[in-house]
């Protein structure tokens, strides 16, 4: 019945001009594209990426090394770090650099979490921890592409695109995959609309970006002198002249559009309802630790909830600020302090809205830092960082209290039970109820995936709920 | 509507039984798909070797068996395996997520059972001429397919449908009312040749040609990666532009752009073309690894060059041999090594290399420089008696007090100039010294100094020159320098520093920094922002113990620039001394010291005369008045010259790079063979490739014209084909390879690539031979049936509609409004109204959009600057591609953000009002107007029922604003275009909101 369904809202919303007409054709010949989903049902409907941009420390956050900590000022071994890619620290001598934070257990599983998370340590039990993450771009640029689109070759569809594409939507009046960012903590790296493009899936798929200021989606607000009444008269006299347009000639692309002035319309107003945190109660502002209209990430976590409470499928959370080349002790309890407790409030209030079980939340960066010091001196910082990393997830499927994979006792690789991020792109499809070998889609004659052609990817078992 | 009629239906699925079944288009997709990914081209990954894209690989015994016995379906594995109904057994296996259909296993049984015969891929074959009647060849084609299939086309459309139809496809926007009735009142029989040849000549053809050619070639401005700031390319945008209003041949269009700077004698064209190898995204990213750069460079331009020229996509064998077609991983390699002769950082700002005045600057320049010369004192002096004898006269007066002369600072003498290999110091007219040849990234430049007298401070300079990339900076990078180190020797021995002064510090920089003695510090002067580069740097030094130079003697100087920032070198200075402790920068510089020295000699020699003559000349107040009117000129002259535009081009190195076959892409094993540059093997033979030496751009050039190249001229012309129905007539546009789409009418494709050859690559021609053909003319309209049974029109049997690109969206809206800029062609790109903040994500540096001004607001939109991160968000709604990669096929969407765009952002509201008030201004009643505003945007005459809807919401709205007359004026306020003269604001308010309604109207932006 999914099936059924699925095809039918595809049909509905694919009126991409000969795109649809040859989909149209691909259907009247039986030529249905394969059946993507998974055999058991799908644990989560809807994804909340807190997206920790500049590659925050494992070493200060996730990933304990008390081994590390004895080597603090000795040379790095080059046995580990022979012929590897290294950013900046190319040419210069390799020091260890030891946990510039203490960490302790938590919670009755007794997850190791640093000290400058106290509120992600009053749930360890909720989350899942993965300390075996790589990937295979070193750059920010590159290792954002790379973490969204399984591939640094730009052009491609981000995860958010592909779950759209693979699930729909599930609301009438707002976009499907929204995007919002902050800023603080640490040097703000670019961030390219690109993280959040459709690439060849259909433009509707992609990403919208929410802003703080001025109108929350690119001219959602009506034109100075046009009151919404107004405008909805605009909107029935240009449908009036469109339905007259097509009652002559017949194009299904005309009956899109008229439903698009109508979606546009209902944005108008859906979008600042959401935006609008009036309704919020004192409580959970101060759960939050959130000022409205600040665009901190605290506020963006509050808005992700309401997102999400009103059937937005994919939200991802930017915030920009991990990049600590230098000062790595005090960045990290810098920026750990603005998303810390929000990250956390976020998850309760999906558990106490009984969201949090078909709600994924990820937090987690498109790369980690070198266990070698940078820059030296009174306050070092470490280096972009992508054979070993950490991240945690929690809700939608995923175990709580687990801690899964583990680096060397550098910090360095990732030495068991690697997560490549193809094997974590295949572990949320999979939570969403979509096979990722059979999620294709036909570009330049190829069959792509987010996971790529390379095959050998895996499905993360071990955290499954 | 005409009756068509079916004898049996167009799809190949019900032809299965009767005839025989085609390789190309029902048998060779059907393996191309399901089985080559395992059993084809690519070794690494073929399975059990077998390999089936080849008659050989399928015949092949097996050891008593083989896949593929033609003729005998039940001894042919191949059937066995595809039938199978154990798991163990099936092809393709469960794992591969692919199975084959009934349709297509009876397929593959018919195919075999008529013998399994092979042929080589379509595209790969060589291209054929067929006969057809002269003058009707399109049609011919395209009759013959609909006799085949037994349908027939639709009739002609109607002429304003006609009109239209081919001013958007050949100009990017509407006719104008005018334009519509002229034609529509031309009832001789060549009306429509002459409409078509009036819009072939109209300049907005060319902008038009070139949205289509610039989203191939990835044109943009800024570089995409990181901080993705911006890159000086537009004129080669200008270019292609000129290129298709001039017909330039597409012989020289490709030659041009691949190797133009390879020319002999390249023309400033030519160049300008060469830009387009510089296209590619790039990075500047610190901690980004050269070598792993190069090798995504390399892929870049091999993904580009072959699909832009042809219709391939060599870029999936960067890693292996291609699955679906004859590319192998080496062919890659090779195509990437013709790449090697680019000049290029790896990583790091892109500076422009070549300058390219207007004609207008290059005639203004020529002509300056003829007024300087011939206007200068010394040709004064030459030329009129009167003058020179006036200047004799101050000459006398002047050797008489010249020996009173007091000033502070004399100009250094120079020589011995030192610098590292490959950068050039030479000394300058005006005694400076001018660096030129390869910007150093560190540098220390050394010089002897004479001066004869007492040097108690020595004085450097530095000074801007027309020639460096950043107009008005310091250095040849991005216009700033650090001096880190300062060094005077007198024979041998270290004179010490004590002091230094300068008359202007870059925050963290100061003057004291250059003589600390660190190599990490030093003096600089912020010439890389716009702020910094005003007038000249000065720092002077200060001697501990003053010394006194004789006549010969000199010091020796150095100045180092050893800073981390590569190439922050004073790129042109000069130096000073004086006698003085106390430093005064503003105290004006005087004769050097051999002036003195000439004017204090109790007897001259010949040349001391001549210098003083010389000099003397340089200060006479006789010649202040000509000296003033030079400077002036000299000041014009330098501000032409760095006003004018700079862009990235080619620029071969004499050396080119290495490139390796690297294994699996991995840039970081150096243990594969070096790849000389190659054209793909398996085309080699039919294309006669023989290159002696190492080949080049230029041979690459014209090898991809070569008569034999089968893909070049069937990729452009299918591309062609979609811009004037829609669709290729292959259908993947961007793909002409195994996984494309067998051509709808592979004989005219043929037709037309042989013609636009033989026809001498003639753009023009073929698009006349498109537009001229009853096909092209054919209505829009799809009745049920044919919807039904050609939803994708392979037969051609109407005409295609859809919604226009971005660009032409925003480009009708302002023609509608009157108040698009369209006389001039070219130029810098433009910034029109875009949200704030909307870059607020870009970095390093954080930057504004910085909005145009005036007429730049309303220029057509392929001006706009193009962001690669950020695209102007109304552009990237109308999916305007982000231009990192080659796009071939624009999406067509049909989304939200389109209605809030067309509804909401400035420069469509702007465009409603004035557009509305157009409407107000005409004669007659408010249906009259209304009227007129219909056909001015549909190019028909308006229905009863359209015009009672705009009467209904100007009646509404005239009422509402008359109400709120505030709200009529807020509503005006929307950009920068004035509200109408003698409208009162409820009035063009209410107007505005009609023309809202109608810009808004999907007829307004579609073409049908």
């Amino acid at each position: 019945m999914f099936e059924t369904t699925n095809r039918r809202t595809f049909l509905n919303q694919s009126a991409v001009g000969i795109g649809a007409l040859a989909l149209q054709k691909q259907l009247l010949a039986g030529e249905l594209p394969h059946g993507y989903h998974t055999a058991g049902p799908a644990k989560a409907k809807r994804v909340i990426f807190l997206c920790m941009a500049g590659g925050p420390s494992h070493l200060e956050t996730l990933d304990y090394k008390p081994t590390l900590a004895k080597m603090d000022g000795k040379p790095m071994p080059e046995s580990i770090t022979k012929g590897q890619p290294i950013a900046q620290l190319q040419g210069k001598p390799l020091t260890c650099l030891g946990p510039q934070w203490e960490f302790a257990k938590y919670g009755q599983s007794g997850q190791e979490i640093s000290s400058q998370l106290p509120f992600l340590s009053k749930m360890a039990d909720d989350i899942a921890i993965v300390r075996s993450m790589t990937t295979k771009q070193i750059n920010h640029d590159p290792a954002h592409t790379f973490m969204n689109c399984g591939t640094q070759i730009s052009g491609r569809p981000c995860m958010g695109s592909w779950i759209q594409y693979g699930l729909g939507s599930e609301t009438k009046d707002l976009p499907g995959f929204v995007v919002l960012t902050s800023v603080g903590g640490g040097q703000n790296q670019p961030l390219a609309s690109r993280q959040w493009h459709s690439g060849f899936l259909p433009s509707k798929y992609q990403g919208v970006r929410f802003h703080s200021k001025g109108d929350p989606v690119l001219y959602v607000g009506n034109p100075k002198g046009v009151a919404r009444g107004d405008q909805r008269q605009v909107i029935d006299a240009v449908n009036a002249l469109n339905e007259i347009r097509n009652g002559r000639v017949d194009d299904p692309e005309i009956e899109t559009k008229i439903s698009q002035y109508e979606m546009a319309f209902r944005m108008q107003a859906s979008v600042p309802e959401l935006v609008d945190l009036k309704g919020e109660s004192k409580e959970t502002l101060e759960m939050y630790g959130a000022t409205p209209g600040d665009g901190s990430f605290a506020s963006n976590c509050l808005l992700a909830r309401r997102l999400a409470e009103r059937g937005v499928r994919f939200i991802q959370l930017y915030h920009r600020g991990w990049d600590h080349h230098g000062g790595v002790k005090n960045g990290v309890a810098k920026t750990a302090k603005l998303v810390d407790q929000a990250s956390w409030a976020l998850v309760q209030d999906l558990k106490q809205r009984g969201m949090l079980e078909d709600t994924l939340v990820i937090w987690g960066g498109e790369f980690g830092r070198t266990p070698m010091s940078q820059g030296g001196g009174a306050n070092p910082g470490r280096d972009h960082h992508i054979k070993g990393f950490s991240l945690w997830m929690a809700g939608g499927g995923v175990k709580g209290g687990v801690t899964y994979g583990s680096t060397d006792d550098f910090g360095y690789n990732a030495v068991e039970n690697e997560v490549t991020v193809h094997d974590f792109h295949a572990t949320m499809l999979h939570l969403l109820g979509i096979d990722h070998h059979k999620f294709t889609y036909k570009f330049q004659g190829l069959d792509m995936k987010l996971t790529g052609v390379e095959g050998g990817v895996k499905i993360v078992k071990d955290i499954l709920a | 509507m005409i009756v068509r009629q079916f004898l049996f239906l167009f799809l190949v699925v019900t032809s299965v039984k009767a005839v025989e079944v085609d390789f190309q288009r029902e048998v060779r997709p059907i393996l191309s798909d399901k089985c080559f990914f395992c059993h084809g081209f690519d070794p690494e990954t073929r399975e059990a070797d077998l390999r089936l894209d080849t008659p050989e690989g399928a015949y092949e015994d097996l050891g008593g068996y083989a896949a593929v016995v033609p003729g005998k379906v039940e001894e042919s594995e191949l059937y066995r395996r595809i039938t199978s109904k154990k798991k163990s057994e099936i092809m393709p296996t469960p794992e591969s997520h692919k199975s084959l259909s009934a349709k297509e296993i009876e397929i593959l049984k018919k195919w075999i059972e008529q013998g399994a015969g092979y042929e080589e891929h379509w595209a790969y074959q060589p291209v054929k001429k067929e006969e057809a009647p002269e003058g009707e060849e399109v049609d011919h084609f395209i009759t013959e397919g609909w006799e085949k299939s037994e349908v027939e086309g639709s009739e002609q459309a109607d002429k304003a449908t006609l009109i239209r139809r081919l001013s958007w496809d050949l100009r990017g926007v509407p006719p104008t009312s005018e334009e519509t009735e002229a034609f529509l009142n031309d009832s001789s029989p060549e009306a429509w040749s002459a409409q078509v040849e009036r819009f072939l000549a109209d300049p907005k053809y060319g902008e038009r040609m070139a949205v289509w050619w610039l989203d191939l070639v990835r044109y943009a401005d800024t570089i995409g990666y990181h901080s993705d700031n911006e890159m000086k390319v537009s004129p080669y945008r200008d270019y292609v532009i000129n290129a298709f209003n001039t017909n330039k041949s597409f012989d020289d269009f490709t030659i041009e752009q691949l190797a133009g700077d390879l020319l002999e004698n390249p023309t400033l064209e030519q160049k300008v073309a060469s830009g387009y190898n510089r296209l590619l995204q790039t990075t500047e990213e610190g901690g980004a690894q050269e070598k792993e750069y190069r090798a995504i460079y390399a892929a870049d331009r091999v993904r580009n060059v072959s699909e832009v020229w042809l219709g391939s996509t060599i870029g999936c064998a960067q890693c292996h041999d291609h699955k679906y077609d004859p590319f192998t991983a080496k062919d890659f390699h090779a195509m990437a090594a013709f790449f090697d002769d680019l000049k290029e950082a790896g990583i790091g700002k892109r500076r422009p290399n070549l300058i390219v005045p207007t004609a207008e600057e290059s005639a203004r320049v020529a002509q300056l420089k003829k007024e300087l010369e011939s206007g200068s004192v010394e040709a004064l002096v030459k030329r009129d008696p009167q003058f020179r004898a006036k200047i004799e006269a101050d000459r006398e007066r002047w050797l008489a007090e010249g020996k009173l002369i007091e000033t502070t600072w004399r100009m250094g003498s120079l020589s011995d100039l030192k610098a590292p290999n490959g950068t050039k110091l030479k000394i300058q007219k005006d005694g400076s010294v001018l660096e030129s040849g390869k910007v150093p990234d560190q540098a220390s430049y050394g010089f002897q100094l004479r001066s004869q007298g007492t040097v108690a401070a020595i004085r450097v300079d530095a000074m801007t020159d027309p020639s460096f990339a950043e107009p008005g900076g310091f250095s040849r990078s991005n216009g700033n320098f650090v001096l880190t180190g300062v060094e005077v020797k007198q024979n041998d021995k270290t004179l010490k520093l004590v002091k230094a002064e300068a008359n202007f510090e870059q925050k963290d920089y100061p003057a004291s920094h250059a003589i600390d003695g660190k190599k990490e510090t030093g003096w600089a002067v912020g010439g890389h922002t716009r702020e910094g580069r005003k007038g000249i740097r000065q720092i002077a030094f200060v001697l501990k113990e003053p010394v006194t130079l004789s006549g010969e003697e000199s010091l020796t100087v150095t100045l180092h620039f050893q800073s981390k920032y590569k190439g922050h070198t004073m790129a042109r200075f000069a130096v000073a001394v004086s006698g003085d402790s106390k430093v005064d920068l503003k105290k004006p510089v005087g004769p050097p010291a051999e002036i003195m020295a000439a004017l204090e000699a109790p007897e001259r020699s010949a040349e001391q005369e001549t210098l003083l003559r010389k000099y003397h000349l340089q200060i006479s107040p006789e010649a202040a008045g000509v000296r003033n009117k030079m400077e002036a000129l000299q000041a014009e002259l330098e501000k032409v010259q760095s006003g004018m535009r700079r862009m990235l081009v080619s620029e071969a190195i004499a050396e080119p790079r290495v490139t390796r076959l690297l294994h699996r892409g991995n840039w970081m094993d150096e243990s594969g063979e070096v790849v000389m540059p190659a054209v793909p093997e398996f085309l080699k033979e039919d294309t006669s490739w023989e290159i002696e030496g190492r080949a080049s751009r230029l041979d690459l050039a014209k090898w991809i014209l070569h008569e034999k190249n089968p893909l070049t001229a069937r990729s452009t012309m299918n591309r062609l084909w979609r811009i004037f129905f829609g669709r290729g007539l292959s259908g993947n546009v961007t793909d002409l390879g195994g996984q494309g789409q067998v051509p709808s009418h592979p004989e005219l494709l043929d037709w037309l690539s042989v013609d636009f050859r033989e026809g001498g690559w003639d753009f023009k021609r073929m698009v006349r031979k498109i537009v001229m053909s009853e096909a092209y003319q054919q209505r829009s309209e799809v009745d049920s049936l044919m919807r039904e049974k050609d939803p994708a029109n392979e037969l051609i049997a109407r005409q295609g509609r859809w919604r226009v690109e971005a660009e032409f969206v925003r480009d009708s809206a302002l023609q509608l409004a009157g108040i698009l800029k369209d006389d001039e062609l070219g130029g810098e790109s433009v910034k029109p109204y875009q949200p704030d903040g909307f870059w607020q994500h870009l970095n390093f540096p954080k930057r504004t959009w910085k909005q145009s001004e005036g007429d730049d607001l309303y220029r057509r939109s392929l001006y706009t600057f193009w962001c690669r991160s950020f695209l102007h968000p109304s552009m990237v709604a109308f999916d305007a591609p982000s231009r990192e990669e080659c796009s071939a096929e624009r999406a067509r969407s049909n989304i939200p953000q389109q209605a809030l765009a067309m509804l909401n952002d400035p420069i469509f509201v702007e465009a409603s009002r004035v557009f509305g008030a157009r409407l107000a201004q005409q004669d007659g009643d408010v249906r009259a107007k209304i009227a007129w505003g219909i056909h001015e945007a549909f190019s028909r005459e308006g229905h009863e029922e359209e015009i009672a809807v705009l009467e209904q919401i100007y009646q509404a709205q005239k009422e509402k604003f008359e109400n709120e007359p505030e709200e009529a004026k807020a509503f005006l306020s929307t950009g920068n275009w004035p509200a109408p003269e003698g409208l009162s604001p409820e009035e063009a308010a209410a107007w505005g909101q009609v023309g809202r309604v109608i810009l808004n109207a999907y007829e307004t932006t579609s073409r049908f």
